[in-house]
């Protein structure tokens, strides 16, 4: 379970095969950002290449819809090379992402004004974009898709400002503060969303858990001990548990 | 597992319930976890709460990555093409310049028609009708003017958009409310929005009115409230009010012209006729009952200005809420607000109401031009 920004970058998500090394340290990033401040766009690139599965991924769960998403991360990423010159230090990612949620809010609002589509993910859609991770067992690949959609549903039960705080902090692994300065509020107002967010959340995938697959179910009526261990796993080290998962499905 | 907390528990069951999910996430202090932990060791509930809280934690970890549909680097082209991002400033700011002009007109406006009447030369004034109604036509020019200005006569039926306006012309004096009374009783007729849609405030006679009472002091109550909450309506919050030319009493704001999406022209310039006894009754039915009773949120934003121009008169209080029944006197149903406006929306709203404003200026720049002319033509 990877807590540290977004988990994969795909390598063909580039066009550009020259921007294509990630930026690994903090330095090089700084270096990047100095150079993009000074109008070099090709360095400012390097840091979309960096950021851009994480913002269109945020944009994603905050509009559940892949066309928004898209034109969501493209406008904040125009919007932050021209704003990057008042950048005055922080954390970059949390600026970057505060550009994505503003630009993923006049989404919203377009959307409000022309109520077309929903907030839930096209299934279908669903199916053909997630990725496939090279390691992961077509089963497991089908299973995390269904888990996708549901918690997609579920995310759009909530409000706005509540969705974004659970997709950046449970999501993509934020900090506390990184969501903070992101959404411009205070850490109790982060905390507090996110309490009510997961609460909300936890509402919906209970009540909805037969839609869940079998290993992501809380606890079944039937597994009993098994379930608690399901959800330890789930909680813990998934690698080592998932012997004890497979068990608790046949259990099942 | 669910047993009800004990009394002694409750609080501390809130306390811990508020704080499961920073606990999960190990963000308390040491002395709030301790408080936390030692309530999980007593509630199963709160156990099953955690429980839950991670499972979905849990879901949310496991929830895939989505590949990027295409890459975003920004190419030159995006940033020479101007999106819609940046085209709507620019949209924006025009907006804003001609949301100030219709302001300006607006306040012009006023001017004149106070000029007109403080001059005294109206060839109209002398032809009293009964005065229908009252036209108020802007809103919160009403406030202002109404105090001070002597009803004179002004019969125009309500629509400003055919621009009877030259007939209107009423002899108001604005500066000295004392003298106005004596001249003629009727109604004064506003010109100030003549704009389609919107901007004619219907009059709206106050409860006040239909005692027709000699003394001055109804009049006052008239004027404001019906034309303060209509021109609120309209606008968004801050609504500009063009100030007829010192009224003593009148604490209206200058039309502000807010380059801000609230910016509100108002375009009305309500003249009312002061309760005389003779209008009196009539003022009801004057308005165009076409249009709508405001929204509630309307009238709320069209309240706060309301009361502002107001201060000098008691009895204004009251009319600030006539507007908001509709059955009184019956005229005050008939408001004309143009397009209701929109309870505060999202943006989408907010740009044709700003259109709208924007057109609405233009509208009466063209009313004043019109009525100059025929000022001038007249003589």
């Amino acid at each position: 379970m990877t807590k540290n920004g977004f988990r994969q970058i795909h390598p063909d998500s580039s066009t550009n095969a020259s921007n294509d090394a990630p930026v690994d340290a903090s330095n090089d990033e700084s270096a990047l950002i100095a150079a993009a401040q000074h109008g070099d766009r090709e360095a400012f690139n390097q840091l979309v290449v960096h950021y851009q599965s994480l913002a269109y991924n945020v944009a994603y769960r905050v509009l559940g819809d892949g066309a928004a998403a898209a034109d969501a991360t493209q406008d904040a990423f125009i919007s932050a090379y021209r704003a990057i010159p008042r950048f005055r230090g922080g954390s970059f990612k949390a600026w970057i992402m505060r550009i994505v949620t503003n630009a993923c809010y006049d989404q919203l609002r377009v959307k409000q004004r022309r109520p077309t589509t929903s907030l839930d993910a096209d299934p279908d859609l669903e199916r053909q974009e997630w990725n496939v991770d090279p390691g992961e067992r077509p089963e497991a690949y089908v299973v995390r898709q269904e888990l996708g959609a549901i918690i997609q549903r579920g995310l759009a039960t909530l409000p706005t400002e509540q969705r974004a705080c659970v997709i950046l902090s449970d999501i993509q692994g934020m900090s506390y503060d990184e969501i903070a300065e992101t959404m411009d509020s205070s850490l109790g107002t982060v905390k507090s969303r996110l309490n009510r967010g997961r609460r909300k959340l936890r509402d919906y995938l209970t009540q909805h858990g037969e839609l869940l697959p079998a290993r992501y179910r809380l606890y079944d009526e039937t597994a009993g001990a098994g379930g608690l261990a399901h959800l330890f796993a789930l909680w813990e080290v998934d690698g080592a548990l998932i012997v004890l998962r497979r068990g608790v499905d046949r259990y099942e | 597992m669910s047993r009800p907390p004990s009394q002694s528990q409750t609080s501390g069951h809130r306390y811990a319930l508020k704080r499961l999910s920073s606990y999960l996430d190990g963000q308390l202090s040491a002395r709030e976890r301790a408080r936390v932990q030692a309530h999980l060791d007593a509630c199963p509930d709160c156990r099953a709460e955690l429980r839950s809280l991670r499972w979905t934690q849990g879901l949310l970890a496991d929830t895939p990555v989505l590949p990027v549909p295409r890459s975003f680097i920004v190419r030159q082209a995006d940033l020479e093409a101007a999106p819609t991002a940046r085209a709507l400033p620019r949209f924006g700011r025009a907006l804003a310049g001609l949301q100030a002009v219709a302001a300006l007109v607006a306040v012009l406006l006023v001017l004149v028609i106070a000029g007109d009447l403080y001059i005294g030369n109206n060839p109209l004034a002398g032809r009293s009708e009964p005065p229908i109604a009252m036209l108020e036509i802007k809103a919160q020019e009403a406030d202002t003017v109404a105090a001070q200005a002597v009803p004179v006569d002004g019969q125009e039926p309500p629509n400003l958009e055919t621009m009877q306006q030259p007939e209107k012309q009423p002899e108001a004096v604005f500066s000295a409310p004392t003298d106005t009374p004596t001249t003629q009783p009727t109604a004064a007729v506003a010109v100030g929005a003549a704009t389609a849609t919107a901007p004619t405030a219907a009059s709206v006679q106050p409860t006040a009115t239909p005692e027709p009472t000699p003394t001055w002091t109804p009049r006052p109550t008239h004027t404001s409230t019906p034309v303060g909450s209509r021109a609120e309506g309209t606008s968004t919050q801050n609504s500009p009010t063009p100030t007829a030319p010192e009224p003593e009493a009148t604490p209206t704001p200058e039309p502000r012209a807010t380059v801000e999406p609230t910016a509100t022209i108002e375009p009305t310039a309500t003249i009312e006729p002061t309760a005389t006894d003779t209008l009196t009754p009539e003022p009801t039915a004057t308005t165009e009952p076409t249009e709508p009773p405001p929204t509630p949120e309307q009238r709320k934003l069209a309240a706060a200005p309301t009361d502002a121009p107001k201060p000098e008169r008691e009895e204004s209080v009251q009319i600030e809420s006539v507007p908001e029944e509709p059955g009184q006197g019956g005229a005050v149903p008939d408001e004309t607000l143009a397009p209701p406006p929109p309870p505060p929306a999202p943006e989408g709203r907010w740009l044709g109401w700003r259109i709208a404003q924007a057109t609405l200026g233009v509208m009466l720049a063209g009313l004043v031009l019109a009525i100059v002319w025929l000022r001038i033509k007249g003589r």
